[in-house]
């Protein structure tokens, strides 16, 4: 015999993998898959006592926190342990596909074990230069993840009316548009009322939406105004700020009116969006965190909404609270240089605090390496039309 | 908000869970042979979790799924390289026993002696095989132990295909300058049964 053949014969015998490590293993990797299968529901970290008392639903709500923390410890172990991609033999090359293939986790059911975790975690620092983004825990279940480009050359701004109210403008370069449509008829003929669009200092602003969003197309772009339905169109306060505007060469001139205010302006950015899950008093809720690197509260703002002003983190924020659907919120704010919203139902701003503080700090290379590549702007440069449209506050 | 180019994460469960369901006593295996049971339930732990993250980049030329997932598997069995390295210098029937399952001799005319020197035998190779190079043990293990093929050693642990065969012949000849013993030798004297069937159909004798 040679050395081979008896290496050969010594082969040890195993006995398959113990059904029920294989199972814990198997459900550590594919949660979501095992409690779709089997109809578990998602995991309990509250009592069932709902909203008893604050005291027990941070109580719970710790609970989350110390298996999250365990999470957060157990991945920054994997990551800091010896260099898989050293002993690797090339199994992963340089090229990064565009498929987004992470699989759909749900969060860690039970803390990893203790001799692969070191023994203190890092609360994440958000929204620095070298940390632009929060990032779920490894291994958590998302109900949404989304990365919406920035608009070339965009620009928002975040007003406040006189009367308390405000209201989002958004600017987006482009090409010339076309000649707006005829009012609509219906087959009879008869044309169906609509309001007229007004006539302003060199724009014409169309008839609002029905999220309240007008629409203004320039020489080379457009520009849209929001504030939200259930206003009157073109009601007086509105009717103020569009007739001191005027537009020149694609500048759009804002001169506010009296007693208006400039909350925030920005620039157009990627949105960075993912749907996390958490359970909160027994009951399962998602929190949704868009995320705006070097970006604005006005631009994490713009849309639908009526925002008042908030505190958060001890740092000033803005909420808009949903009048057809009680408990859920849009909380916008800055974390460092990000801006941020988030969206969630029936959660106090204690425990959302409590929930982003439980997030990774990382960056845009993190996130592509999570999620997979960024999406390709597609849209060509269109801003070859001269007179981009931008604004001037004043 | 217009979204153009939403990049909604599915769940990618079943062709996940098939990989895992397909191949997991594979690993486990391997790893077991190799580390133990215990650790061999943390290694598949650690190879799936990594597969599963690192799926979207896997090199497209990797040949098939187990060549792959042993490639994984074979780089986090480094992380046990103490616990291998302990259970070869310290080799007894045990071991190989730990299943129930010893080198059976079949030559009705050996005696309990005979089977004791194989044993002695045994553990000189193997004490031999922890001082080989991790890259010569995983070829050899995955030959050996695994019955893979050419194509499943390379793409297991990124030796080219035409270089199998000869690093394994170097693999043995390094074994019996290690060993420095006649016993063993080219030749049949002593006749040992292999115990299961090798882990890949396409696998080619090349022990």
């Amino acid at each position: 015999m040679n050395p081979v053949q008896i290496v050969e014969a010594a082969r040890p015998d195993v006995s398959p993998m113990h059904a029920g490590e294989q199972r814990h293993v198997r459900e550590l990797l594919f949660d979501v898959a095992m409690r779709a299968e089997t109809g578990h529901k998602p995991m309990e970290v509250r009592s069932p006592n709902t909203r008893r008392s604050n005291a027990l639903r941070l109580a719970a709500l710790g609970m989350l926190g110390a298996v999250a923390i365990g999470g957060l410890a157990f991945s920054a172990s994997r990551d800091t342990g010896t260099s898989l991609n050293q002993a690797t033999p090339d199994t992963s090359p340089a090229r990064t596909t565009t498929v987004t293939t992470e699989p759909e986790r749900a969060v860690i059911v039970e803390p990893p074990r203790p001799t692969t975790a070191p023994t203190t975690t890092t609360i994440p620092i958000p929204g620095s230069a070298e940390s632009p983004l929060l990032l779920p825990p490894e291994r958590t279940r998302l109900d949404e993840l989304t990365v919406t480009p920035m608009q070339l050359g965009g620009w928002n701004l975040m007003l406040r009316a006189s009367d308390l109210t405000t209201i989002g403008l958004r600017e987006a370069d482009g090409l010339k548009p076309p000649a707006p449509e005829p009012p609509t008829t219906e087959e009879t003929g008869e044309t169906i009322p609509t309001v007229a669009p007004r006539e302003f200092d060199g724009f014409t602003m169309s008839e609002p939406d029905e999220t309240g969003a007008y629409l203004a197309t320039i020489s080379c772009g457009l520009f849209t105004v929001t504030e939200g339905p259930g206003f009157l169109p073109f009601r007086l306060e509105l009717n103020r700020l569009l007739q001191s505007m005027s537009v020149t060469n694609g500048v759009i001139d804002v001169p506010l009116p009296e007693k208006w205010q400039l909350i925030s302006e920005g620039p157009s950015v990627n949105e960075f969006t993912f749907g996390l899950p958490v359970t909160i008093g027994g009951v399962n809720s998602v929190v949704t965190l868009a995320q705006f690197p070097n970006g604005s509260i006005a631009g994490a703002a713009y849309g639908a909404r009526q925002y008042v002003p908030e505190t958060f983190r001890g740092e000033p924020a803005w909420i808009h609270r949903s009048v057809d659907d009680p408990g859920a919120f849009d909380l916008v704010g800055m974390l460092g240089t990000t801006a941020f919203r988030v969206s969630a139902r029936d959660v106090t701003l204690v425990e959302l605090e409590f929930v982003l503080s439980q997030l990774l700090s990382g960056d845009v290379d993190e996130w592509i390496r999570r999620f997979g590549a960024l999406p390709i702007e597609t849209d060509p440069d269109i801003r070859t039309c001269s007179a981009q449209p931008s604004f001037s506050v004043s | 908000m217009r979204r153009w180019h939403d990049v909604t994460v599915s769940l990618n469960g079943p062709a996940a869970a098939r990989l895992y369901d397909q191949h997991v006593d594979a690993v486990y295996s391997y790893a077991a042979r190799r580390v133990g049971t215990d650790a061999a339930v943390a290694v598949v732990r650690d190879v799936f979790e990594h597969a599963l993250g690192q799926q979207a980049r896997r090199p497209e030329k990797t040949s098939n799924d187990l060549g792959w997932l042993l490639a994984i598997t074979t780089a986090f069995l480094r992380r046990h390289s103490a616990t291998e390295r302990g259970r070869l210098l310290n080799w007894t029937a045990e071991h190989a026993a730990g299943s129930g399952s010893m080198p059976r001799v079949t030559d009705p005319l050996l005696s309990s002696d005979a089977e004791d020197a194989a044993v002695v035998t045994t553990a000189k190779v193997m004490a031999a095989v922890a001082e080989l190079e991790p890259e010569d043990r995983d070829l050899l293990f995955l030959v050996a132990w695994e019955g893979c093929s050419p194509t499943l050693v390379a793409a297991a642990t990124g030796i080219p295909l035409g270089s199998v065969r000869s690093r394994l012949s170097a693999v043995r000849k390094e074994l019996r300058l290690r060993v420095g013993d006649t016993n063993t030798s080219d030749g049949t004297d002593v006749s040992i049964e292999r115990p299961t069937e090798p882990l890949d159909d396409r696998a080619e004798d090349l022990s």
